[in-house]
């Protein structure tokens, strides 16, 4: 009976791992990775509702509200020595993101005001501004921390054009930098009003403190609540005003301003409705998608209207990505919202495209007012009702975290699961936490369900964490065991209301008709579908769908082959077109590569192209004469004035340099600045620092993620790789061997993990210090945006030298872009390296890139110049510019893999079979030399004699 | 079919193409079979011969070196002697196993009415339709951070206290992959055995029955697998061939190249020499060697399973 109780529990607690455990593929996508459940620490919880907006407004008489504007007198400003600012006759000229500034005000009226702000947006990176919002002096809920502020975007060319091809050429855009007012809102969109501060009669000060962007205010004022009058309000306070009795056309893609640049145009190439609609060409047809998924970001159409009067709007839209769930769009009319009703759109689910009529009580039509002549209508991204629903169920699992921790202060994180911990006499409420919040969740699918009008599949997840809670409730004593299950299923919750906020949805058109016109058919039938998908089947038999954009006679154009993914080919290819080609009279034809052998077997055949951009062996192909030197060219020192020239050390072979750097790495330390700060410590400054903090850190069951230190020691302690001709390695040196003993001591002594992903750990505190590339930020930009402002980078640790200096050496490295010995367009091509690595070209190219795919896809140019004017973040470019000061590149050295695979295998003899360091790293040291020798025998180069 | 003598074929140049001319449709009808197998199987294996004999690092012609490439391999190369130990027990591990677990599912499956069996079959062979597209649940299952399946749960359950490196301790990482590896295990050769079963004259089995068979298993050794005999040896040359080529699982699921070598096969051997060292000579020199082996391997196999059924059969 025992044994099969037990065999019973083992295997629900098989079971128990499965469910909440999405894939890591999935994870591996970088601009939409979910949060992966399973994380163990609850001790600092993603959100904190003590400190929420939530809490604020029900602890303060929100029902006050005085109907008076306070100004502020911008030029009575107090600020501290870290902010810059000055002043022009209309604004306050605020020129960095630092430092704090504030304003005394009086209230005469105690009561909630909210805040009203104009203000110019006056960097050059494109990223919107962020400022911390401070009442008094602090920060007076978590919601007006990194307040953003949007940008105004407008087209760079009004019309879509089209490559020799026939495909449309996706349009750029550029910000226009104009005055903006907006009242302060939250970014999670949860409430419905612009924040509220409750004021109470007297003296009172309010201040931003900087995050990023340089900005300029005009304006800064409290204001009243507004209240919209209602659809019959308005249609009352008009009288009569005629209807319109023609139709006016608005095309999606003709937006004529965007908050954001990522709100490009798509292209619909499956449904012959979504006009305009081309096959075998690539039309951009409809606007929104994925990008147009952030609360708050908005698109505006300006349209001329032939005569004034009242219209309905009908939309081809599309709605696809939240199962079920209807999404709300905010639409104003030439700057106002009309009325009530028209700030809450809804747009239901539709797996297909959909005419969306906006209407009020499910029949009638919204009737708006357009005036002759020109108009704009512009729609925002908010969550509208559906914001009180996503903070319940966020309420809910903050619940049900702070019991959770609660519950692991009596068990432990991996409880006994033969002992009763008598959970129900320990923790005061238990059952009813867990009963009420079923409840709660039950309640908010119940509204969502309302809101849908029907069932709503996306709600599963909630359903799953009550049907839980209710069982849990109903047998208390089985909670120590299915503790890991409960906490997966709290997590999902949490991941659930981030990614249920994400609300894109796609325009195809936009169109003002007269009252009572019928709706226009949303797709095409199926005999239309079945010809399109036929005569589409064919086109791919035609089609050429590795070359991009213009595309040229074979002997005319140098060709360049590219390892990249198909929109950033795209967008350099759209750059190249706009700029090279005009300029130098050079045509390019570009290819993308998707197979890494693809550039070997073309240099077999003697056909490779005139220049490959990533994904290839540089100075392999060099060392075999398949590249060209590039310092061959007269210009070549000019040319690499723009890199770091320690990049140029594996670019290259002796005098010989086969490529110039495209990208770069460079390993920085994250670390999350309120857990440190929490646990009461400074980020490491040197690794002695950080040996002490680790026992700290897993006292409380944090770790760190290590990335590869081994090069980092090496190099801090005075060792180098190689001798001094690159025909042995030198990691047999003392320094060698006490470096690698010391990189083997972070997992043999200090228990680090080897395997982790850093994105989830870091995310959830867990590893509050990491060592790793800097690009990872964008990482953490895209898919943490809950830890925005709460971690920090910093350069990674020095080694205290004897004399006590501190030796800061980093590794760096980058990529390269060379060109072929077989070209037979050598100037060409070599223009066309120079052009491509200019710093103009990178941050054309790296704002492109992030215009297109988001933050996500900052680009980490190794021009340095490039690098500074790109828009990353300035602590980034700091610590950017510390660390280039002091880095070194690893030289190629042929047969040099062999050592990497090598030190790996003596890191294994180490770690998993018990081998000391010292013997491990000599037993190798012979082979490495031995293939070192061999490969330089073989490519003719002198070989070490002892 | 054999052949009537005819005296014309002893007149020199008479006997070929008068053949050929006689039996031009069935030359014709071999014809595309034979120029792919030229083109895919024949010219390959001939410039892999070719390039064995020579220094050829891909971008420059190559070099006639004899039988250098030969000589430091057998004799220099301490790591192709891993690459062939580990080859050797990967295959004498999952061979045998896959080929009986191909049998036994075959079996187990071809009992089932025939609308479960269509979409049993499709489910046993489904694993080794995605193969190593779903690499990343093994990955997910065995990796060595703490929120694995394998390690979480071991972690749960306090068996252990610290996550078993799975993918990298040099002493796990082989059985791990023989564990992947047999999940794909229901192969071409399952497919043929279902075939072979479904193919067994039912007549047999009542004669069987008639002549004293008592039980099934006596039904599966006196009739099921001497009637298969074409089946059972076609799906072991498969099974020979698959499992001397192994190597993409490793690469997969352990990296490479793999801690310590201890997973490295000859063709991850051959792999790191064509691509990442640039010596195809050399490469060429390892796939010549195991092209032997494989051959010499199926010759036994062929052998120890009565190839002269074989010639009468279809094949």
């Amino acid at each position: 009976m025992k044994k099969l109780l037990l065999s019973a529990l083992v295997l629900s607690m098989l079971l128990s791992i499965f469910p909440a455990a999405p894939l890591r593929a999935a994870a591996v996508d970088a601009g939409q990775a979910p949060p992966r459940a399973g994380s163990q620490i609850s001790d600092f919880d993603l959100f904190r509702s003590q400190e929420g907006y939530a809490l604020y407004m029900a602890t303060h008489d929100f029902t006050m509200r005085p109907q008076v504007e306070i100004p502020i007198n911008l030029q009575a400003v107090t600020q501290d020595d870290a902010a810059e600012i000055t002043f022009t006759d209309e604004a306050l000229y605020w020129t960095n993101d630092r430092g704090v500034l504030y304003w005394h005000f009086t209230v005469a009226e105690a009561g909630v005001y909210q805040i009203e702000l104009d203000y110019r947006s006056i960097g050059t990176s494109g990223t919107p501004i962020e400022r911390d919002l401070l009442i008094n002096g602090r920060i007076p809920f978590t919601e007006a921390r990194a307040l953003v502020l949007p940008l105004f975007w407008v087209r760079s060319h009004p019309n879509i054009r089209q490559d020799n091809q026939g495909n449309d050429i996706r349009p750029a855009h550029r910000e226009e930098q104009r005055m903006l007012t907006a009242r302060l809102e939250a970014h999670s969109g949860f409430f419905t009003d612009p924040l509220g501060i409750f004021l109470e009669a007297g003296e009172h000060t309010i201040g931003f403190g900087g995050v990023r962007e340089p900005m300029a205010i005009y304006g800064l004022r409290l204001v009243p609540f507004k209240e919209l009058p209602t659809h019959a309000q308005v249609a009352a306070a008009r009288g009569s005003v005629p209807h319109a009795t023609g139709e006016i056309m608005i095309r999606g893609i003709d937006a004529t301003a965007i908050s954001d640049q990522t709100l490009h145009p798509h292209s619909d190439f499956r449904n012959s409705y979504t006009l305009p609609f081309e096959l075998g060409a690539r039309r951009l047809n409809f606007i929104g998608g994925f990008n147009w998924r952030n609360v708050g970001q908005w698109i505006e159409w300006e349209f001329y209207a032939p005569e004034a009067g009242l219209y309905q709007m009908m939309m081809r839209t599309r709605q696809n990505a939240l199962l079920g769930i209807p999404v709300a769009r905010e639409i104003s009319i030439n700057g106002q919202i009309p009325f009530a009703e028209a700030a809450h759109v809804v747009i239901p689910y539709s797996t297909r495209w959909q005419i969306t009529t906006p209407q009020i009580n499910d029949d009638e039509p919204m009737l708006f007012y357009l005036q002759q002549g020109y108009n704009t209508i512009r729609m925002r991204n908010i969550l509208g009702d559906f914001g009180e629903v996503m903070r319940n169920v966020q309420e809910a699992s903050m619940a049900l975290s702070s019991l959770y921790s609660r519950i692991i202060m009596v068990t432990g994180v991996v409880p006994d699961p033969f002992r009763d911990y008598l959970l129900t006499n320990r923790i005061v409420g238990l059952v009813d936490t867990l009963e009420e919040t079923a409840a709660l969740l039950r309640e908010q699918i119940a509204t969502l369900e309302a809101m849908a009008g029907g069932s709503v599949p996306e709600a599963h997840t909630l359903n799953l964490m009550a049907v839980q809670l209710d069982s849990l409730a109903a047998d208390p004593e089985s909670i120590p065991q299915r503790l890991g299950n409960f906490k997966d299923n709290i997590d999902m919750v949490g991941a659930w209301v981030m990614r249920v906020t994400q609300q894109p949805v796609d325009i195809n058109y936009i169109m003002f008709a007269p009252a009572g016109t019928p709706a226009p058919r949303a797709n095409p039938g199926f005999f239309t579908r079945m010809w399109t998908a036929i005569r589409s089947f064919f086109l791919t038999f035609t089609m050429d769908f590795t070359s991009i954009g213009d595309v040229f006679e074979e002997g005319e154009a140098i060709s360049v082959w590219v390892a990249m993914g198909n929109e950033w080919a795209t967008s350099l290819k759209t750059l190249i077109d706009n700029e090279f080609t005009p300029r130098t009279g050079i045509p390019v034809n570009l290819n993308i590569i998707t197979e890494a052998d693809a550039l070997l077997f073309s240099v077999a055949s003697g056909r490779p192209p005139d220049v490959a951009i990533g994904g290839m062996p540089l100075v392999d192909f060099g060392l075999r004469g398949a590249m060209v030197d590039l310092t061959q060219f007269p210009d070549f020192d000019e040319v690499a004035k723009r890199f770091l020239p320690v990049h140029f050390d594996g670019l290259g072979y002796g005098s010989e340099i086969f490529g110039l750097p495209d990208m770069q790495s460079m390993p920085v330390m994250l670390y999350r600045r309120d857990i440190l700060d929490e646990i009461g410590i400074e980020p490491p400054d040197v690794w002695d620092d950080l040996h002490r903090i680790i026992p700290l850190l897993q006292e409380r069951n944090l770790t760190v993620a290590m990335g590869a230190t081994y090069d980092l020691f090496l190099i801090q302690n005075g060792g180098w790789f190689f001798n001094e001709n690159n025909t042995r390695v030198a990691i047999d040196s003392p320094a060698g061997i006490d470096a690698f003993t010391r990189f083997t001591q972070w997992y043999t002594h200090y228990g680090l993990p080897e395997f982790f992903d850093l994105y989830n750990r870091f995310r959830t505190g867990e590893m509050p210090i990491a060592i790793t590339d800097f690009s990872f930020i964008n990482m953490l930009y895209v898919a943490a945006p809950e830890i925005r402002g709460r971690w920090g980078i910093q350069v990674i640790p020095g080694t205290v030298r004897e004399d006590g200096s501190i030796d800061r050496t980093v590794l760096a490295g980058s990529g390269g872009i060379g060109m072929f010995n077989a070209s037979e367009r050598q100037e060409d091509a070599w223009e066309f390296l120079k052009w491509f690595t200019e710093a103009d070209t990178q941050i054309a190219f790296g704002r492109t890139l992030q215009a297109i795919l988001g933050d996500g896809a900052r680009y980490n140019s190794a021009n340095l110049e490039a690098m500074r004017g790109m828009g990353w973040p300035t602590e980034v470019i700091h610590v950017l510019e510390e660390s280039w000061e002091n880095a070194v590149v690893r030289p190629f050295v042929p047969g040099a893999y062999y050592m990497d695979r090598h030190l790996m295998n003596a890191r294994r003899e180490v770690i998993s079979l018990g081998e000391l360091p010292r013997q491990a790293l000599l037993r190798y040291v012979d082979r490495i030399n031995a293939e070192i020798t061999r490969k330089r025998a073989e490519l003719g180069l002198e070989v070490y004699q002892p | 079919m054999k052949k009537q003598f005819d005296a014309k074929r002893l007149v020199p140049g008479y006997g070929l193409v008068k053949d050929i001319r006689e039996h031009k449709v069935s030359y014709l009808m071999m014809l595309p079979f034979l120029a792919l197998f030229t083109f895919f199987v024949i010219m390959p294996v001939g410039t892999a011969i070719f390039y064995s004999f020579t220094y050829y690092n891909i971008i420059e012609p190559p070099t006639f070196i004899g039988l250098d490439n030969f000589r430091h391999l057998l004799l220099d190369d301490e790591v192709f002697l891993i690459a062939v130990q580990n080859t050797l027990f990967f295959a004498l591990i999952t061979g045998p196993i896959s080929y009986i677990m191909s049998f036994m599912f075959a079996w187990l499956v071809n009992e089932l009415p025939s609308k479960v069996r269509a979409v049993a079959t499709l489910l046993f062979f489904a694993p080794s339709l995605v193969g190593s597209a779903v690499t990343f649940i093994w990955i997910y299952i065995f990796g060595g951070d703490a929120y694995s399946v394998i390690n979480g749960f071991l972690l749960r359950t306090g068996i252990i206290q610290e996550p078993i490196l799975f993918l990298a301790d040099p002493r796990l990482t082989m059985p791990s992959i023989i564990v992947a590896q047999l999940w794909m295990a229901l192969g071409t050769g399952f497919l043929v055995f279902i075939a072979g079963l479904q193919g067994v004259d039912r007549s047999l089995y009542e004669a069987g029955a008639m002549d004293g068979i008592r039980n099934r298993f006596q039904e599966l050794w006196f009739i099921t697998l001497p009637s298969m005999k074409s089946q059972l040896l076609f799906s072991a040359v498969l099974q020979v061939s698959a499992a001397f080529a192994a190597g993409a699982i490793s690469r997969d699921l352990i990296g490479f190249p793999s801690p310590l070598y201890s997973t490295h096969t000859i063709i991850l051997h051959m792999e790191d020499y064509g691509r990442l060292r640039f010596e195809m000579g050399y490469a060429s020199a390892i796939t010549v060697v195991l092209f032997l082996f494989t051959l010499g391997v199926n010759h036994v196999v062929r052998k120890s399973l009565g190839e002269r059924h074989d010639e009468e059969g279809a094949e």
